[in-house]
């Protein structure tokens, strides 16, 4: 079952379900506000794309309305680039090549991640007919 | 070590379009609480889930004590969420969807 329809069951008519997505494909790994290169997260925005289909599967069945949509930019930092690269490596959808993987590793830290992430208020609203 | 969000971009701007004061909140697959203490400190009371059990282990030890008795925690998807009707206010779903 779509999970948005049992949030939707569990929230007070008028809820607001607030979601946070990373929605760059190419998100950029700096050192000292130098780009060493990006992370291919291509593959994850399908699965962004699979869950916006899913939203909009839930908005026409009048659960939800949009009520407000913006970007952000968050910064992770590592003090430590080798963990950079161990811990994106461990995320769905993401590679990280061979040379830019190197070369985090070898930065002197502290490294920096910065990530687009779209924040979106769903409003809960009462189906027509129920 | 790894600072997410050392600046607190994430929450600062979710504080701003949505006030979470006194609010009852659910927290959809909370992981390793990275929006949990945050909620918590504003909330009236907190459900936190995620399916995976360490995540939910750590999100518990990193709260600070003094938010303990606003949340409550629990191991399961998002799609086995079974909660009474109408029961929360604003479900938070921070890169969970």
């Amino acid at each position: 079952m779509n999970a948005l329809r049992r949030i939707h069951a569990a929230l007070v008519p008028g809820g607001l379900v607030v979601d946070t997505q990373p929605v760059s494909a190419r998100p950029p790994v700096c050192r000292d506000g130098r780009r060493l290169g990006t992370l291919d997260m291509r593959e994850w925005i399908g699965t962004v794309d699979a869950v916006d289909a899913l939203v909009a599967q839930t908005i026409d069945e009048g659960l939800y309305e949009i009520e407000r949509e913006l970007q952000l930019v968050v910064t992770d930092t590592y003090d430590n680039g080798a963990e950079l690269v161990e811990h994106v490596s461990g995320w769905k959808g993401t590679r990280i090549s061979h040379a830019l993987a190197a070369r985090v590793a070898g930065a002197a830290p502290p490294v920096t991640l910065d990530q687009a992430v779209r924040l979106r208020l769903l409003r809960a609203i009462e189906p027509l007919g129920r | 070590m790894r600072w997410r969000d050392r600046d607190g971009v994430e929450p600062a701007a979710i504080a701003a379009l949505v006030p979470l004061e006194g609010k009852r909140v659910l927290d959809v697959g909370c992981g390793t609480g990275r929006l949990t203490s945050f909620a918590a400190a504003r909330a009236a009371s907190l459900y936190a889930f995620d399916p995976d059990p360490e995540s939910i282990a750590e999100a518990q030890t990193t709260l600070p004590r003094d938010l303990r008795g606003r949340v409550r925690f629990a191991v399961h998807a998002a799609e086995a969420l079974d909660v009474p009707r109408r029961r929360f206010d604003i479900a938070l779903c921070g890169w969970s969807l």
